[in-house]
């Protein structure tokens, strides 16, 4: 065998052996984001449920993280897992912005209205988003320094 | 002759995936001196022609380091809280003081990002984005790697999840090429944040000096 040949099926093999290094793996996440595969070849749900807010901020959009949310809020006992540092921060600030009932009872769809046990939005979004924020501060007080002016904000 | 130049380029440049030659205590020295619990994520530096790209980027900062144990303060929050703030550019802080983020926000870091080149080619995309971790209490840099980085995007995938059934499939659902944006961005985020110190909410906190860590500015080869 020459030189060649040995560099050429050297370098194949040497490829190979490193390829799988670099390619998708299945990875352990510490919380429940919303998404059941734990896999980096899949976007979670909150990813890309954050992008389309941030980036569109339509009426669909806000619906969808606020259904995501309380799948994360919901489930990620279920699931073994715990809720992520700073989501319950997130949800809360969602539902207490002033359109957001408004917006969720207009456009959200069956499933995700079905997710609530009432159409009194008004009432249920105050509430659920005052107790949310001071959750994420009683969990982790260090997020009090931001949250607390935010509850004085918000809640009126 | 051509083939094989390919070949070893080729293998060079995807052995840069493999595990690193140093600890993460040689290579970050500074992350376990300061031990930031709480991380404040600034809107991205989009030094391309694609606009989208910092929101994207933007969006897919929190859950790696937040699964690396640190508090991340909202970037939704924080990213209204300074819409509309005249003049508010990230480029003004990357060099700047960050004192005002640990006083409102109790940051103890800042990460910064620096998008240099973002463009779609076939079936792929290339990415080449710059991650600068700063102390907001003495202006230090803790963290600093720039990741060059080619995603093979051929094989779709979904969710996976049984959320599907609760999004308005009549309504503005993300569309694949959006996906596949988040998915660049997330890989080249996790390959960058497999190196960082874990912080206090995960189990390696403060075991994971003699962990390997890969060398700065790296270029790799991504496969889904």
């Amino acid at each position: 065998m020459n030189l060649r040949k040995l560099s050429v099926i050297l370098s194949v093999f040497l490829s190979a052996m490193l390829l799988p290094s670099c390619g998708t793996t299945s990875v352990s996440y510490l919380y429940y984001w919303g998404n059941d595969v734990n896999s980096e070849a899949n976007a979670t749900a909150y990813e890309v449920f954050t992008y389309d807010v941030l980036e569109n901020r339509t009426p669909e959009s806000i619906c969808n993280l606020i259904a995501l949310y309380e799948d994360i809020v919901t489930n990620a006992g279920k699931n073994g897992k715990d809720v992520p540092p700073g989501i319950l921060a997130e949800y809360g600030y969602v539902l207490l912005q002033s359109d957001s009932p408004a917006i969720f009872e207009e456009h959200a769809t069956k499933l995700q209205k079905k997710m609530f046990n009432t159409a009194d939005y008004s009432s249920l979004f105050r509430q659920k988003g005052e107790s949310m924020l001071k959750k994420e501060m009683e969990l982790y007080p260090e997020s009090a320094k931001f949250i607390a002016p935010l509850i004085d904000k918000l809640v009126k | 002759m051509k083939k094989i130049l390919y070949l070893v380029l080729f293998s060079i440049l995807v052995s840069s995936c493999g595990p690193g030659r140093y600890t993460r205590m040689e290579q970050y020295p500074a992350m376990y001196q300061e031990h930031p619990g709480t991380i404040l994520i600034m809107s991205p530096i989009n030094n391309t022609q694609h606009p989208d790209a910092g929101d994207i980027l933007y969006s897919s900062l929190a859950h790696p380091l937040v699964d690396a144990g640190y508090y991340v303060v909202s970037p939704f929050i924080v990213g209204d809280a300074f819409t509309g703030v005249n003049g508010y550019k990230s480029e003004d802080y990357i060099e700047g003081g960050l004192k005002v983020f640990n006083q409102k926000y109790g940051a103890d870091a800042v990460l910064f990002t620096v998008i240099e080149y973002w463009f779609k080619y076939g079936a792929g995309i290339s990415t080449k984005i710059r991650y600068v971790l700063r102390s907001a209490h003495t202006g230090e840099i803790l963290f600093d790697r720039t990741n060059s980085m080619t995603h093979d995007l051929s094989i779709t995938t979904g969710f996976g999840s049984n959320l599907g059934l609760l999004i308005d499939v009549a309504g503005t659902v993300v569309n694949t090429f959006a996906t596949d944006y988040v998915y660049a961005a997330r890989a080249s985020n996790m390959y960058v944040f497999k190196d960082l110190p874990r912080g206090k909410y995960s189990p390696e906190y403060m075991k994971d000096q003699e962990a390997p860590a890969r060398k700065n500015n790296q270029n790799a080869i991504h496969f889904r």
